[in-house]
């Protein structure tokens, strides 16, 4: 054993919580960076790392105190725990996630940072459903766009989670809907003024930009390795709604997963962005947009809201 | 001074009974048998009254302290805290096995600062049993 580094067992550690520490994997008597600090462990590297009969990993001994506080956190991270705390960290897991993924939407890596988002709000969720509730009017310091896409994707996840969807498709749609305005930054300068006024409140020039972010989302992601169709049409066709009457296309032809997103898009612009209070959106939509959205989603929308 | 031979007798011995620790912990983590943590404590029971005999305090009070952990985590109803004890009493057998070999190859010691920490990282495991008063198995 290297004298400066100390032992820690892998199955310590839970997959999709940021370390906090450097973790080190020793490969012929080599100390390595594994994981950096602002990292977590996340799923297929902890597993490919159990498959390999990894057991041990390493942590500096000046980064103890760190990896105690990460236990702590873990210890705690239960059904059991504090929905609020459990609320904080997944979305702050996500939040970090979201903000580089808007500062490099054209990089390879946005995919791997939206799944890591997406994967722990859908682990957070499985574990305690109740985190969804606090997800859907999530309220914290973040920018108002970030906010809006964890509310998007906490809201589509509840009703893609309700009507039974296959996992993975559900992890597709989480996935997506972080990913719908990653164009926003790079088509106009104010786009965070996009999410808190009325469309009918935007300049030419605005509209122009904002008609076109779902087609421009979809284009910087396409040639990414491990992109799928399926990502690709959530995010092209977020806008869309069944009447027709959406953007960029006017389609009225959309997937479940698809009519799930807009929904819940529509949901948290309205809720996070426009400040509208929860019955007064629902009015909105069931008097205003019937025939925009399903109405079997708005209404299982509306009961997973009021339970 | 420790005699040469007597170290090398302890250095022997120890290594059976770290074998021993290190068996213990690995049927752990396949079984998360609690009679398993209490076994742990009454094996890394022997090396610390060898070492506090030798005045290998250090190698003792880890020892030590390993032990209080597998009887009270032994005794203990939280899953979690039961299922956390084997990994770190499986990290207390390593870093025992790299004092016991730093006694002869003095390379392989640990450094203080990594004692220290490891150390600390006993003390605040054990503290999350409080609530359970007794160190050992005796009633």
């Amino acid at each position: 054993m290297n004298n400066q580094f100390i032992p820690i067992r892998l199955s310590t550690l839970q997959p999709d919580i940021p370390l906090g520490f450097l973790l080190l994997l020793k490969v012929n008597n080599q100390y390595i960076k594994y994981i950096l600090p602002e990292d977590p462990i996340d799923k297929p590297r902890y597993e490919n790392l159990r498959s390999k009969k990894v057991k041990k990993v390493y942590i500096q001994s000046k980064d103890e105190r760190l990896y105690q506080r990460f236990i702590d956190k873990c210890l705690n991270f239960d059904e059991n725990s504090d929905v609020q705390e459990m609320t904080r960290v997944v979305a702050g897991i996500a939040a970090d996630s979201i903000e580089s993924i808007y500062a490099e939407p054209d990089s390879m890596y946005a995919l791997a940072h939206s799944e890591k988002a997406a994967n722990s709000i859908l682990n957070a969720t499985k574990l305690n459903p109740e985190v969804l509730k606090e997800l859907f009017n999530l309220e914290s310091e973040d920018d108002i766009s970030i906010n809006c896409a964890i509310c998007t994707c906490s809201t589509a996840i509840a009703l893609a989670r309700y009507i039974k969807l296959d996992e993975e498709l559900v992890k597709n749609i989480a996935t997506a809907s972080l990913l719908c305005d990653i164009s926003l930054p790079r088509l106009h300068a104010n786009y965070q003024t996009f999410f808190t006024k009325e469309l009918s409140d935007f300049t030419e020039e605005e509209l122009q930009a904002y008609k076109e972010h779902p087609t421009r989302s979809a284009e910087f992601l396409q040639s990414i390795p491990g992109i799928n169709s399926i990502v690709l049409g959530i995010i092209a066709n977020h806008e869309e709604k069944i009447s027709g009457k959406g953007f960029p296309r006017g389609t009225k032809k959309l997937t479940m997963e698809e009519k799930i997103v807009s929904l819940s898009n529509r949901y948290a612009l309205s809720i996070i962005g426009h400040k509208i209070p929860k019955e007064q959106v629902f009015k909105d939509l069931f008097i205003n947009e019937i025939g925009s959205y399903d109405l079997e989603l708005m209404n299982i929308l509306k009961k997973l809201l009021e339970a | 001074m420790i005699d040469t031979e007597i170290l090398q007798g302890f250095c022997e011995e120890t290594q059976t009974l770290l074998d021993q620790l290190t068996e213990i912990t690995d049927e752990f983590e396949e079984t998360n048998d609690v009679k398993l943590l209490e076994n742990f404590g009454q094996v890394i029971d022997r090396i610390m009254g060898a070492a506090y005999t030798l005045e290998l305090q250090e190698i003792g009070r880890f020892c030590e302290l390993g032990k209080k952990i597998g009887y009270k985590a032994s005794q203990a109803t939280d899953q979690k805290l039961i299922e956390l004890a084997g990994p770190i009493l499986a990290d207390t057998t390593e870093i025992l096995q790299a004092m016991v070999s730093g006694l002869i190859k003095k390379e392989t010691v640990p450094a203080q600062e990594a004692l220290n920490a490891f150390r600390d990282r006993l003390r605040w495991f054990l503290e999350k049993f409080q609530d359970i008063e007794r160190a050992t198995t005796d009633s």
